[in-house]
């Protein structure tokens, strides 16, 4: 197994059903495992065919050389690689996936484009990791290149996403696309915990977290009053690195009952703005934020004694890429503001 | 047919093959020309039409279509059809409604990724017969025939659009007191419907308008459709208003132009017509 598919394997969770991809009947109304039978049954003539031979030739092993060498499964033309790996019109953007852009949509000062994702043949969509976008630029006729400002994904539109580029554009001014860096998505618990500490609490100095080796995530306020407080956080390492803080703030007392403590509410406010919805977004990467703090809403709040606060981190690194995309047929669509 | 009696049939036609394996054999050293290795040699001109995981399904965006049922009852052509992803996991997480108080409610998300809208039923006499999918749950398309109208009359079947869902994100700036609808997509628009000043900060509401011939899936809920970020400082809550989304700054004095970013889904039209692979379901 080669590292790309060990990789491929852990990112299918282990408690996800496996998915029981439905099957069409066959032409004849025959059920589908009939057809694989009869396949095996006809593997099993074959080597009686091979066997045959070689016992009607009396088993001299001098014949074995011309069968091994006169034996192939491979095409002797192999087929275009695009066109193999990934359904007509898609571009390769790594080693499994592929995206077609389907439509321009022109606003006054905006273009976006959506493009759908397909994983390479033979691979199991929902055990493939996920395309999770990158840094990208519109490409116009006069050879300047936009760098992308935002994109949008939505696991009930799982398939597709859209990238919106700032300007004002023309279909006559557009080109194609280019992705100039693949997003890599890591994910990382961290949990800080002050004891004896009760509220009012300020950190005097930055918290810093080596991430990866190369990138840092600072902590540059932890501020937390009884009235609300404010966190500020930032990525330190790499300008390209964005991502997401998102903290979980509990305050315990020594009334708290076990595993029921006080919980401050963070807005994530300038990543997430509503949860209201069927889907939670993932957040805007970022390069840093700050986080506003409600009123803490504990029971007993001047017992507090000890504070916990579990950060998930979400960042992407962006690993340098340049892939060309052609609009091809993809429709342009223009619309006036008002 | 069942399992058993394919393997069986296999078994008799590889004991044939046997047979004739032993007649090679029994030739002499010019049979290695006829060996099974050397029957594998393939038709490159096949792989020009590569189909993507067999040649009865059609690839559709980002899922698959494969036909399963071809009918012929009275005046209407029913061909019943199934769709697969071919996306791989995306960002962002669907909630759990089952886990939700029980006075909301669940929205109804049983929908295809891609919808097949617009089919075409060609004759054997080259008369053209449009047909239809209902929404974008169904996974039939319909086709009104003449009486009398018999399988062996289908010359073929045609899809010519299908509906793609994608995510869409939108910058716009909206004077405070602009009450106009603004256009986002061809099928979306945003309204301030209302500014509020209170002492701590500024209540900007927000109406968000789809076309509901574009989302007849979805808008059970009030924010189902549309997500709203203000853009830039400032901003400290957000929140739900009868039927308006908003979004409150801290400033007290209303802002001359308010910048949002409103992230939604839209239903894209595509006609991109692709032929139905149906000769096996012929007399299904």
């Amino acid at each position: 197994m080669s590292d790309g598919d060990a990789f491929k394997e852990l990112l299918q969770s282990p408690v996800e059903p496996k998915r029981e991809r439905r099957t069409h009947p066959d032409p004849d109304g025959r059920p589908p495992g009939t057809v694989w039978a009869a396949l095996a049954g006809l593997l099993v003539g074959g080597l009686v065919v091979l066997a045959g031979y070689w016992l009607a030739d009396g088993g001299d092993a001098t014949a074995m050389p011309e069968v091994t060498t006169t034996t192939s499964t491979e095409p002797v033309v192999a087929p275009p690689a695009d066109i193999d790996a990934f359904p007509p019109g898609y571009v390769a953007v790594n080693d499994r996936s592929a995206v077609r852009v389907e439509r321009v949509l022109l606003r006054p000062d905006e273009a976006i484009v959506s493009m759908t994702v397909a994983v390479r043949r033979g691979l199991d969509p929902e055990a493939t990791a996920g395309f999770w976008g990158g840094t990208w630029e519109l490409l116009t006729g006069d050879g300047v290149a936009i760098p992308s400002e935002a994109e949008a994904f939505d696991p009930l539109a799982k398939g597709a996403f859209s990238v919106r580029f700032p300007g004002s554009f023309t279909a006559n001014d557009l080109e194609g696309i280019r992705l100039t860096g693949e997003a890599l998505r890591t994910t990382m618990a961290l949990e800080t915990s002050m004891a004896d500490q009760p509220l009012p609490f300020a950190e005097p100095e930055s918290d810093r977290f080596d991430l990866d080796g190369s990138v840092d995530l600072v902590i540059d306020t932890i501020d937390l009053q009884l009235e609300g407080g404010l966190i500020e956080w930032r990525f330190e390492g790499d300008d390209r690195v964005q991502g997401s803080v998102l903290p979980t703030v509990s305050l315990w007392t020594p009334t708290t009952p076990s595993g029921f403590p006080g919980v401050m509410p963070v807005r994530h406010f300038s990543t997430i703005a509503s949860v209201f919805g069927t889907t939670v977004p993932a957040p805007f990467p970022l390069h840093g934020d700050m986080l506003v703090l409600d009123p803490t809403e504990i029971s007993e709040p001047g017992s507090i004694n000890r504070i916990e606060i579990d950060w998930a981190v979400t960042w992407f690194n962006y690993i340098d890429a340049d892939v060309e995309i052609a609009l091809g047929d993809a429709p342009v669509v223009v619309v006036d503001s008002g | 047919m069942n399992a058993t009696g394919g393997a069986a049939v296999g078994v008799v036609a590889g004991a044939l093959l046997a047979i004739a394996g032993l007649w090679l054999g029994a030739r002499g050293s010019d049979a290695p020309a006829l060996l099974p290795g050397s029957t594998t040699t393939t038709t490159p001109a096949a792989l020009t039409a590569v189909p993507w995981f067999d040649a009865n399904e059609v690839v559709l965006g980002s899922s698959i279509l494969i036909p399963t049922e071809l009918t012929v009852d009275g005046t209407e052509v029913t061909l019943d059809f199934q769709m697969e992803d071919l996306a791989p996991p995306t960002l962002g997480t669907e909630v759990d409604f089952d886990t939700w108080p029980s006075f909301r409610q669940r929205p109804n998300t049983e929908f295809n990724l891609v919808a097949p809208i617009a089919w075409t039923l060609t004759t054997s006499g080259g008369v053209e017969i449009p047909g239809s999918t209902a929404n974008v749950r169904a996974t039939t398309a319909r086709f009104s025939v003449p009486e009398e109208f018999a399988a062996s009359d289908i010359g073929e079947i045609r899809l010519d659009t299908y509906r793609q869902r994608v995510p869409m994100v939108y910058d716009i700036d909206i004077s405070s007191g602009d009450r106009s609808a603004n256009v986002l997509d061809d099928t979306v628009s945003i309204s301030l419907v209302d500014v509020v000043e209170q002492a701590t900060g500024t209540v900007y509401r927000f109406q968000v308008d789809h076309d509901p011939a574009a989302f007849i899936a979805t808008g059970l809920l009030i924010g189902d459709d549309a997500l709203l970020f203000g853009r830039g400082p400032g901003w400290v809550s957000f929140g739900i208003n009868e039927d308006t989304l908003q979004l409150t700054h801290e400033s007290p004095t209303p802002l001359d132009v308010v910048p949002i970013r409103v992230v939604t889904s839209a239903w894209l039209d595509i006609s991109r017509p692709q032929p139905i692979p149906i000769g096996g379901l012929r007399g299904a």
